[in-house]
């Protein structure tokens, strides 16, 4: 009975003893079922953990340069160099936390299975941010316009990178929500599925808490 | 001293016999050469191989504070990212512990399945 003292591997078929019913009279009773250890989350969502986390050491190489020559400058923003429109800006950033409140909005209600909730704030989601694009491109143009470009100096060089890569950050994740919304209008997810939605929720709030930083320390600072 | 051509490309040759050996014994250790461009490089232009960002400038001046504060929240940025991504692991587990406990109160399909009489107790 040596067989009875060795570790079973889980995947190794039951010896007869223990396979036997006791429906029909006779045997001991089964044994409680194997629960698996609890998940934490998919492999999708601690890779895009990791990508998050490679993104937000990539913004801050961006922001380590800035605050090089934001500190090391006495006079800031340099002569003759357009002031950034900051007004204009606050309101584009609270457009911006308020499609993350509804991105929120719609994981809750992919949770409960309610598909009209989920994708009706996936789709002001996407509308919002599209708002913030829209704006940002346009205060960009008149920014231009007025002469702070890659090359005018050192300001419109870190503007334009740190502002730009966001910027390109948001399209990104704005063409990501958008396949994500064309399959949730299609029933793709549902309360057991939704790891699409979780991960592209995840990016798009990272994107958005970004932004308040790179505001203050761009535009406020 | 003469130059000399042969199928290996040009090449030095020195008449001197005891220059010949201890040029030759000096190439034996290619690390000491190594060493000593280094060194002429040091001597020649120290400024461009210092690696200390912040000795360029003087003390008091904006840009010394401007590298200054670049490096702390450079330092910071890793140990930052890497708390976020253990908190959220950390706090993922215990959603799912939790979770777990509260699925567990409710009874097995398997026990429910088990029928003590027909059993013969």
């Amino acid at each position: 009975m040596a067989r009875s003292s060795t570790a079973r591997r889980l995947d190794e078929a039951l010896p007869p003893s223990e396979t036997k019913r006791a429906a029909f009279g006779g045997g001991e009773p089964p044994a409680p079922p194997v629960r698996p250890n609890p998940t934490i989350g998919s492999n999708a969502w601690v890779g895009t953990l990791m990508f998050l986390g490679a993104e937000a050491m990539f913004f801050a190489g961006l922001i380590g340069a800035y605050i090089v020559f934001r500190v090391g400058s006495t006079i800031w923003p340099p002569p003759f160099q357009p002031r950034l429109p900051v007004d204009v800006t606050g309101v584009n950033t609270l457009i911006l936390i308020a499609s993350a409140v509804t991105m929120r909005w719609s994981l809750k209600a992919v949770r409960v299975n309610d598909r009209k909730r989920f994708v009706r704030y996936l789709a002001y989601t996407a509308v919002l941010g599209g708002i913030f694009l829209l704006i940002q491109g346009f205060e960009w143009l008149r920014l231009i316009h007025f002469g702070l470009t890659v090359s005018s100096s050192v300001y419109g060089g870190l503007f334009y990178t740190l502002i730009g890569f966001h910027g390109l950050h948001v399209f990104g994740a704005l063409i990501w929500l958008l396949v994500v919304l064309m399959r949730a209008k299609q029933g793709r997810f549902s309360r057991a599925s939704y790891v699409g939605v979780q991960t592209c929720g995840m990016y798009w709030r990272f994107v958005v808490a970004l932004w308040p930083i790179l505001y203050g320390l761009v535009y406020l600072y | 001293m003469v130059w000399s051509i042969s199928t290996k490309g040009v090449r030095l040759t020195v008449i001197d016999r005891y220059a010949s050996f201890w040029l030759r014994e000096f190439m034996k250790h290619r690390w000491i050469v190594a060493l000593c461009s280094g060194l002429m490089a040091v001597l020649a232009n120290p400024l461009a191989i210092q690696a200390c960002s912040v000795c360029i400038t003087d003390a008091g001046d904006p840009m010394t504070d401007g590298f200054n504060w670049s490096v702390f929240f450079l330092m910071a940025a890793p140990y930052t990212v890497v708390v976020s991504i253990a908190g959220a692991l950390f706090f993922g587990y215990r959603r799912a512990a939790t979770k777990r406990e509260q699925t567990e109160t409710t009874e097995p399909l398997m026990q429910l399945a088990w029928n003590d009489k027909e059993s013969g107790r």
